[in-house]
């Protein structure tokens, strides 16, 4: 009996100590263990101070929103007319592949590709959050601004997107 | 009569209780406990959510999105309709911005 008893009790210790799994830490872990640390620290500033970031936190979004819709319309266009420069001259549709192989030195898969890569970049920026970096009540103004120029810098990188898109598919339709 | 067995049998007892615990809160975790309010994992317990208004842009000035483009038939020229496609020189959004933030 006592020996029954402690092979029960090495199992059950066992159960005990079984480790647990841990999900993945994924991007909107990220962000929602960032926002809550940044809520946190929003709320011991003034309420004057809150509803000011409050303020530019909903105008960087606007103004993010609207500039991505704009590059979004463009990129969109630019996909109609390879769409239609693809139906004029009846060239045949690539079979998909790995997403490893391509060929880029065919103008059409290049222009197809680069106008693909730019849609991506835009969807993904349209979806990005400015969180300011509240490094102290004092230093809102600053903390603001530097936020509203990361967006202008992360702007200024997806219109070079949008541009080379265009140029590929300037190129291909001189060819 | 306190005796070994009696002992070994309140530890057995006792470690039973404390597996059925530990399960019980592995698999059931949305389960409150008493006098604890449900919450999704993540979401904070004690701060109020705070329902922001949706509001358009007001410390600037932001333009009507353009209409729809004509659609592009047999006869348009492709090579005139890329080379127009034109992106607006935002900069000037940043800058008002930027300087409403010390006004």
């Amino acid at each position: 009996m006592p020996q029954l008893i402690s092979i029960l009790a090495f199992v059950l210790l066992l159960t005990i100590s079984v480790p647990q799994v841990f999900a993945r830490t994924t991007p909107e872990d990220i962000f929602n263990e960032r926002r809550e640390t940044y809520e946190t620290k929003r709320q011991t500033f003034s309420l004057e101070n809150q509803k000011k970031l409050d303020l530019y936190e909903e105008e960087i979004k606007n103004l993010n929103k609207f500039i991505s819709e704009e590059l979004e319309n463009n990129t969109l266009r630019q996909g109609e007319i390879l769409n239609e420069y693809i139906l004029r001259n009846d060239i045949p549709t690539v079979p998909e592949t790995d997403g490893i192989a391509r060929n880029l030195s065919d103008p059409v898969e290049n222009a197809r590709y680069w106008i693909t890569y730019a849609h991506e970049a835009i969807a993904f920026q349209a979806a990005k959050n400015y969180m300011f970096g509240l490094s102290s009540e004092a230093n809102i103004d600053r903390d603001i601004i530097v936020q509203i120029g990361a967006l202008q810098n992360d702007i200024g990188i997806l219109k070079g997107k949008v541009e080379k898109s265009k140029t590929a598919l300037i190129q291909m339709l001189k060819k | 009569m306190i005796n070994a067995k009696s002992i070994i049998a309140v530890v057995f007892i006792a470690m039973l209780v404390g597996v059925l615990y530990v399960l019980f809160e592995k698999n059931f975790p949305g389960t409150p406990a008493a006098g604890e309010s449900t919450y999704s994992f993540g979401e904070k317990k004690s701060a109020p959510v705070e329902v922001k208004p949706q509001e358009k842009s007001s410390l600037i000035k932001l333009p009507e999105a353009e209409g729809s483009p004509e659609p592009i038939t047999g006869s348009t020229d492709l090579l005139k309709e890329a080379e127009s496609l034109q992106m607006r020189d935002n900069s000037t959004y940043f800058e008002e911005l930027k300087e409403t933030v010390n006004d």
